[in-house]
């Protein structure tokens, strides 16, 4: 049995005074690839902005703990050196700040190690090929004039970079066409360390029969309302949310 | 006397000579450069307006100390950026620079202007530019002057037949600091662009003026300037598109950005649009906001601390435009010194 990496107890998380999680329980063991699935708005993003610690999304009840100790109060980026990853839904651009330079800086900040010139550039060349993006990227401003799918490569990018234990993936898919999508799912898979877990937030089945997760998770109302396997997303895809909303 | 400057807040070194500027990549085919004196001068009178206030451009016409008439010989193409780098000490304190370009036709010229170091003084200048017909002119203006610097610099443009003249200023430096760009396009097709930026902090007061004159059909220009300001700083921005009648066709817009890094931060904006002619399009915008929280917290998300990604976010706004800067030492110096320096404390 693998050791927790997240563990939420009974969280609750208010955004504009709307209540949106309501008492949420999850675990997430090293190594395991567990996805969410839920309709709209039952708080599937909600989830993954609570865990990086946006505080714009109030915890008003609960507790978040990563490797045992409680990060509730950690401020976000003492949350990303930590090895908290999140995968935006829609990326911000920064313009004026190049992908290389973010990418270089943010990564000496996170893992504390000054690579090389040399060593980033290699990694850059070698990450990019596996993408299936042009060396071009690494001289535009981040994220501007992006097409979705590249501004989700480019958090794939950053990603290989951070070297995250938790890396949580929202929406990954939304803005990917099928080439792009196996890419993507196939880069993610490359980068995944036995003792990385990964949160796969989504509507469809499509990105789940790449990465193929362990652990499926139904969120509805602000909880996790039901838990399986790769079985539960393929009986969802069937039949509906209704049918978790029934009672099945 | 124009009443945003805090005269009384100048002080001014008694009358000394000024002899600290170095000149970088003038031997170059095509350019010649001499000092400025009356001879030179007396071939370059002129009536039309300019400057930030009368007692100023008279200040600098009646006593310069400083200043080069830099020509470029016709059809020649001037590959390396030209840098004046006007350097501020404790015995050049008081500089009075008088600057006089003159680009023949279907030249391209860049040349650079670094108002630097110092610790307190004066600074008070004219730069003229004569851009004649199918002439390619950068011209770009950094001031980066000492905290107890009073700045002042009036410049005079003067667009020929389908020249194109790029501007830009890079002002971070200076207690008081305040220029005016003023810009004639009298002949048809002529095109002028400022792409300008501005970092105050403190207690900084920045005083920018565009005031660009179409006379001429087809002529455009645009003018952007972006800025952030931190802690009492305070800027204003006077932006004055004049488009007369005859100048059919013309295009002008101007836009202004400013981030308010604190509350307490002054940032005034004037743009003002006259026009005598129907056949045209202007536009202009000024805006002014907060960091965006949503970008600030991406920012963080990958690792930086809310100072880093303040920083960063001020760096976002500078970058496209220091970026544009044509001598790597002085970008490298401002990007990685000067606003670091003034962003964390």
């Amino acid at each position: 049995m693998r050791e927790a990496l997240l563990e939420i107890k009974d969280l609750h998380v208010e955004v504009e005074d709307k209540h949106i999680l309501k008492g949420l329980n999850l675990t997430i063991k090293k190594g395991e690839i567990h996805a969410i699935m839920g309709p709209n708005g039952s708080g599937k993003s909600t989830l993954c902005h609570a865990i990086m610690g946006n505080p714009k999304y109030r915890i008003t009840g609960g507790e978040i703990l990563f490797e045992g100790e409680n990060i509730t109060n950690l401020k976000v980026n003492e949350r990303a050196k930590k090895g908290i990853f999140l995968s935006f839904q829609s990326p911000e651009e920064i313009p004026g700040i190049t992908v290389d330079n973010f990418i270089r800086t943010s990564s000496t900040i996170v893992t504390g190690q000054n690579m090389t010139m040399l060593q980033f550039a290699k990694e850059m060349q070698k990450m990019l090929e596996l993408l299936d993006m042009s060396a071009e990227y690494r001289t535009r401003y981040l994220n501007v004039g992006f097409s979705g799918g590249e501004k989700k490569k480019t958090e794939v990018l950053q990603m290989a970079f951070l070297k995250p234990k938790l890396v949580m993936l929202d929406e990954i898919d939304s803005g990917l066409d099928i080439d792009a999508l196996k890419v993507v799912a196939e880069t993610i898979k490359k980068l995944k360390t036995e003792d990385m877990a990964i949160l796969v937030v989504t509507h469809y089945n499509r990105i789940l029969n790449y990465l193929e997760p362990d652990v499926i998770s139904v969120l509805m109302d602000g909880k996790i309302v039901k838990e399986g396997d790769k079985e539960l997303a393929r009986v969802l895809e069937e039949k509906g949310y209704d049918f978790v909303r029934n009672g099945a | 006397m124009l009443k945003r400057i805090p005269w009384e807040e100048i002080q001014k070194p008694a009358y000394k000579e000024y002899n600290a500027v170095e000149i970088k990549d003038v031997e170059q085919e095509g350019i010649s450069v001499e000092r400025i004196d009356a001879n030179i001068l007396k071939n370059f009178t002129t009536d039309k307006a300019y400057g930030i206030d009368p007692k100023l451009t008279e200040e600098v016409e009646k006593h310069y100390n400083a200043g080069f008439y830099i020509k470029i010989s016709s059809g020649k193409e001037i590959k390396k950026p030209v840098v004046f780098d006007y350097i501020a000490n404790l015995q050049n304190d008081l500089l009075l620079d008088y600057n006089v370009i003159e680009v023949e036709p279907y030249s391209k010229v860049t040349v650079v202007f670094d108002y630097n170091s110092g610790e307190k003084g004066f600074k008070n200048g004219i730069t003229r530019l004569i851009a004649k017909e199918g002439s390619t002119v950068n011209i770009v203006k950094i001031q980066r002057l000492g905290d107890d610097f009073s700045d002042f610099d009036n410049c005079l443009v003067e667009v020929g037949e389908k020249a194109t003249v790029n501007w830009s200023n890079v002002v971070i430096g200076a207690h008081i600091s305040a220029f005016d760009v003023s810009v004639y396009l009298s002949e048809e097709g002529g095109s002028f662009t400022a792409k300008s930026v501005f970092l105050g902090v403190d207690s900084q007061k920045y005083d920018m003026s565009y005031k660009v004159y179409h006379y001429a059909p087809k002529t455009t220009s645009s003018v952007d300037l972006k800025g952030a300001l931190k802690g009492s700083a305070k800027a204003t921005f006077i932006g004055n598109i004049d488009i007369k009648k005859g100048a059919k066709k013309a295009k002008a817009e101007e836009n202004e950005t400013v981030l308010l890094l604190d509350k307490t931060v002054r940032s005034i904006a004037i743009p003002a649009l006259y026009c005598a002619e129907e056949d045209v399009q202007a536009n202009h915008s000024a805006s002014a906001g907060q960091l965006d929280e949503n970008k600030l917290y991406y920012v963080m998300s990958r690792g930086f601390s809310l100072e880093e990604a303040r920083l960063l976010m001020v760096q976002a706004v500078l970058n496209p435009v220091i970026d544009l800067i044509p001598y790597d030492p002085i970008r490298e110096i401002i990007l990685r010194g000067h606003i670091g320096r003034r962003i964390i404390k």
